[in-house]
């Protein structure tokens, strides 16, 4: 457990997650204190959570309403497969999306950045506004 | 728990009607790649260096049930001025 906390705790002098979201991991693992520690017993923080995006018409178009909702344990699981992608296939997609100019290294995918990756996509919210339509994103 | 259903509703000025997919359909179809890879994987162990780039892409097979069980709760919902089309996994 105190291993947990002090990950957390790096994981914010680090810069990687706000105080907030670190009071939220530390009373998650308090919860969980006298329960067997586990890779899940965070994931589980997870459980019923999805991610929202909402394509709503703005007044006076008659554009299509769209709404997606996607399980949080989708993508946990769409991330940690990615991780599997061998080494070699791993280069060409790493120079593909770099000369896209996306600098993500599937490399450093790893349960513990997995959970980096949900605890920030939980205060995730979107709003875009177009000609047409209204699109927001956000998790709940 | 895995996904048992795919459902998908489609509702029109025309016509409505629904339908679902029982999902262990699905699992029934993955049973037989997975216990032939599985058994693939058996003999790639036997040169486990020549073959371990193609053991990777195995563990895609092995995860798929994994997948689609995470894909439970999926929803997408299409409104249209003619129709409204619902798909989701319960």
């Amino acid at each position: 457990m105190a291993e947990e906390k002090m990950r957390i705790l790096k994981m914010l002098s680090e810069g990687k997650i706000t105080p907030e979201e670190a009071e939220k991991l530390l009373n998650a693992v308090e919860t969980n204190e006298g329960e067997p520690v586990s890779g899940r017993s965070l994931s589980e923080s997870f459980e019923n959570k999805y991610l929202y995006v909402l394509i709503e018409p703005n007044e006076g178009k008659s554009a299509e309403r769209v709404s997606v909702k996607v399980p949080f344990a989708l993508m946990k699981a769409g991330l940690n497969i990615a991780g599997l992608i061998p080494k070699d296939a791993q280069d060409k997609i790493q120079s593909s999306m770099n000369e896209k100019g996306i600098n993500f290294d599937l490399g450093n995918i790893n349960p513990a950045n997995i959970q980096e990756i949900m605890t920030a996509l939980e205060e995730l919210t979107i709003d875009i506004e177009a000609d047409d339509s209204t699109i927001k994103v956000y998790c709940k | 728990m895995l996904p048992m259903i795919f459902w998908i509703k489609v509702r029109s000025t025309d016509a409505s009607f629904w339908f679902f997919i029982p999902l262990i359909l699905l699992y029934l179809l993955l049973i037989i790649p997975m216990i032939l890879c599985g058994i693939a994987y058996l003999f790639m162990l036997l040169a486990p260096e020549e073959t371990k780039q193609a053991r990777t892409y195995m563990m895609f097979v092995f995860k798929s049930p994994w997948l689609i069980s995470a894909a439970k709760g999926t929803e997408i919902t299409v409104h249209s001025n003619d129709a409204d089309v619902k798909m989701f996994i319960k």
